[in-house]
């Protein structure tokens, strides 16, 4: 048997298959992938496993059915896809699927107990690309083991981040809910543009313009609608509140000075950009060697899974995909508000807020 | 240590005051522009035409509407990157391999790759001067000047930038056209060439205004010649002294007299202190002069890096060490003395790590530089000094990371109040951790276009400014 530790243990650490050093070891993740692995932080009493190797897939599974882990933390693209098929439509490339939801909170349908299946890059794609394992380790490696960390205390999973995104406003509800904003102290915002097809004479010339607005004062509940959700007249009140907000409450948003901010004031609202705060400048002075995407963000500060594919194929005739612009616009918000107070912890513990 | 400059507030105030920059705009002579573009045009044409009879070819660039004439001789698009490639090899040229951009590197690429960018053309015109590859260089700067620069879309004759504070590793800002499609990056705009300059010379100052450049002397030199504990240098530095000229005439055993500005071995000295203050390797070096169109080997560069060495054995024995050490023995971490922090990911303990080093000994000279203008801008557009600023009539139009464009009303008053104003806003005394202290003077041109600036004395008086202002040619 490959596997090393006990079954019974709740944190496991599952890889594809095993190598040839693994085979002439008689261990999997032998060798210097097992002093790697020491220096991760990984529970103590953990179980790793392969997949396949010297037992089946099938066995794989009848295994985890029965000792039930709360925790897998899954190494390698092949065995997130392994685990968690869902990730895999629409995905091409070597490591589409890994370059989307690593370090994402994960659940496989091949398993009926609660669980937690954290995907991240394996040991010799890290090995590669060392700046790549200071992320995986301190990201992804550490996100499994906190919510291992509050099982073995709690013996339950910490719940996924519940949030509320309403999007299906009637006009006065709207307007309520706007003129509520207008006592925050800080407001998260968010726009979604559309665009002409690809195919049309005009793409390369037009930007596109706002069809959603979406808002949140809290991390756990946003707010979207369209513009074509109402009609003209029942826009104007609406502007107008949308016009208080932009020009007296502080805003937040995501790379929002260079994107946000300039289609808003093309749409004629005046902005109170001295107020307002970019989620992607503060992570520039935070830490300048990563990427500052909202996904990478979102992968690094919060525990919502990957989503930003919620976000594409929208088509403006289709009510469904519609709502589901809106959710996304809506969580986009509320992504945002959480980086936002999880920077500004950061910021004032490194005294450069 | 001090308490750091470089913040979050710091950042968020500067890209504020940068949207009220980028909303200006440079002022452009359109009929100027228009001249320019027919000229590129049938430069174009020329070059197209020279190469197809050199080669006997229809030598055309971009998409083609018609199909050539049954009898026609083979065409090539010569910017089609494949055909251009496999047309070379069939003409028997051996094409180079090109190392990865930085962008390429950045997308995980490291092999190096046959290529015909233009590093590669220039590679193999030294191998074989061959006089179509010259002109081939010469249509690729021609397209370039004009799908970025010539081409790009005006607002009522205006050229507009969006600048991005946290578009850089290092802070500096980077520029990019308006998401609108307005506009392109102001920071880089071609300068050395023939092109280049006639292309800023359409960049012209509105009615009544005239352009104040304002530019830190020798400006990352100053935090390298602090980080290597070189005084003798920082001294040479304060008191004037040319000391490209000084290493030049070191390497290639000359006459200080002797080196003159425009000369070969004036370049190189130039060239080759920026390449061991960062630790550029010598094939890196041969390929950064090539793309500069000089042809200098390989063994050429290592002889010069060796001879600057040399000269100035703290670069690389101090400043060099006390990257390394920060790096390797303090948790990774490089802070400059503003504040600016930058965790290395990816150093490995007993790996080479060239590639970091490059990075790293590069970034706190560049953060220093670009975060002394950022703090500058931020006193001039929305501080201490832009109140000031505004009485004077002048405004700020950009930046270009070691120094400033504004535009300003054309009489001596107004400009003199507008150096008095930036020499304040740059002093400032910047502190390293060995205790040697800087403060990076600034230098000045006014002109009312950008390819007609002329050069004011340091500290110049307002006597000074008028006769220069005077010397100046409207447009």
């Amino acid at each position: 048997m490959l596997s090393t530790g006990s079954a019974e243990y709740k944190f496991w650490v599952v890889v594809d298959k095993p190598d040839e050093r693994d085979w002439a070891a008689g261990e999997i993740c032998s060798g210097s992938v097992k002093y790697e692995l020491s220096k991760w932080g990984l529970p103590f009493k953990r179980y790793t496993t392969p997949i396949r190797g010297d037992e089946t897939p099938e066995a794989f599974l009848e295994k985890a059915r029965k000792h039930e882990p709360a925790v897998i933390l899954a190494l390698g693209e092949s065995t997130l896809r392994k685990l968690c098929p869902q990730v895999s439509s629409g995905t091409k490339g070597t490591n589409s699927a890994l370059d989307k939801w690593a370090g994402s909170l994960l659940v496989s349908p091949l398993l009926q107990h609660p669980h937690y299946v954290v995907p991240t890059y394996d040991v010799p794609e890290l090995w590669a690309n060392w700046a790549e394992r200071d992320l995986a380790v301190s990201i992804d490696v550490a996100r499994a083991c906190e919510e291992f960390a509050w099982y073995s205390v709690h013996s339950t999973l910490k719940p996924l981040p519940a949030r509320e995104f309403i999007t299906n406003h009637t006009h006065a509800e709207l307007l309520e809910e706007l003129r509520a904003l207008r006592n925050a102290a800080l407001i998260s915002v968010d726009i979604e543009t559309i665009r002409t097809t690809k195919s049309t004479k005009i793409f390369k010339d037009h930007p596109g313009c706002i069809y959603t607005y979406g808002f949140a004062a809290s991390p756990l509940r946003g707010i979207s609608f369209a513009v074509n959700d109402f009609t003209v007249e029942e826009l104007i009140p609406i502007y107008k509140e949308l016009a208080y907000l932009f020009a007296h409450v502080p805003q937040v948003g995501q790379n929002y000075f260079n994107f946000d901010a300039k289609f808003i004031q093309a749409a004629g609202f005046r902005m109170c950009l001295e107020k307002c705060f970019d989620t992607r400048i503060r992570h520039h002075i935070l830490w300048p060697s990563l990427g500052h995407s909202l996904q990478f963000m979102t992968r690094q500060y919060t525990r919502e899974p990957y989503y930003k594919d919620e976000g594409k194929g929208f088509m403006p005739r289709n009510e469904k995909l519609k709502h589901r612009l809106k959710r996304y616009n809506a969580l986009d918000c509320c992504a945002t508000l959480e980086i936002y107070i999880e920077q500004e912890r950061e910021l004032q513990e490194r005294g450069i807020a | 240590m001090n308490a750091p400059l470089i913040t979050s507030t710091y950042e968020h105030e500067l890209q504020y005051a940068y949207s009220r920059i980028e909303r200006r705009g440079i002022l452009f002579n359109e009929s100027a522009l228009a001249e320019l573009r027919t000229r590129i045009a049938e430069r174009s044409s020329e070059i197209l035409k020279d190469i197809s009879t050199a080669w006997n070819i229809d030598a055309y660039m971009g998409a083609r509407a018609k199909r050539a004439a049954k009898n026609a001789p083979p065409s090539l698009n010569v910017a089609s990157t494949q055909k251009l490639m496999e047309f070379l090899r069939n003409a028997g040229i051996k094409l180079p391999k090109i190392p990865p951009t930085k962008a390429q590197k950045d997308r995980g690429m490291s092999e190096h790759r046959e290529s015909v960018n233009e590093l590669a053309l220039r590679k193999i015109y030294a191998a074989t001067s061959l006089p179509e590859i010259k002109l081939l260089l010469e249509l690729r700067e021609l397209k370039t000047i004009s799908s970025r620069y010539v081409e790009a879309t005006l607002v009522d004759s205006v050229y507009l930038s969006n600048y991005d504070v946290a578009g850089t590793k290092t802070g500096r800002r980077s520029a990019r056209e308006i998401i609108f499609g307005y506009g392109g990056n102001a920071q880089n705009w071609p300068k050395h060439s023939e092109l280049g300059e006639k292309y800023r010379a359409c960049a012209i100052a509105r009615p009544g205004m005239i352009f104040v450049n304002v530019d830190q002397k020798g400006a990352e030199e100053w935090p390298v010649n602090a980080l290597a504990r070189n005084e003798s240098a920082l001294a040479e530095q304060r008191a004037g002294v040319n000391r490209h000229r000084k290493l030049a005439a070191f390497i290639f055993m000359k006459n200080v007299e002797d080196i003159l500005k425009s000369s070969i071995e004036y370049y190189l000295g130039k060239k080759s202190r920026h390449a061991n203050n960062y630790g550029m390797q010598p094939p890196r070096m041969s390929d950064s002069l090539a793309a500069e169109g000089y042809a200098v080997s390989v063994e050429k560069c290592a002889e010069i890096l060796r001879r600057v060495h040399e000269y100035d054995p703290s670069v690389r024995n101090v400043f060099h060490a006390y990257v390394q050490k920060c790096i390797s023995e303090n948790g990774r971490m490089l802070r400059t003395p503003l504040g600016r922090e930058r965790l290395f990911f990816g150093f490995r303990q007993n790996s080479p790590n060239y590639d970091l080093w490059n990075d790293a000994y590069s970034w706190i000279p560049q953060s220093v530089v670009g975060d002394n203008t950022g703090l500058s801008v931020r006193e001039l557009e929305i501080g201490r000094f832009a109140n000031a600023l505004r009485a004077t009539g002048a405004y700020i139009l950009g930046d270009s990371h070691d120094s400033v464009l504004f535009e300003c009303p054309a009489n001596a008053e107004s400009v003199h109040k507008v150096l008095l104003l930036a020499a304040e806003a740059f002093n400032r005394d910047i502190i390293f951790d060995s205790g040697i202290t800087i403060n990076i003077p600034i230098e000045a041109d006014i002109g009312y276009s950008l390819g007609a600036l002329k050069t004011l004395p340091d500290g110049a008086t307002l006597e000074q400014v008028c006769e220069k202002l005077s010397s100046c040619e409207r447009t």
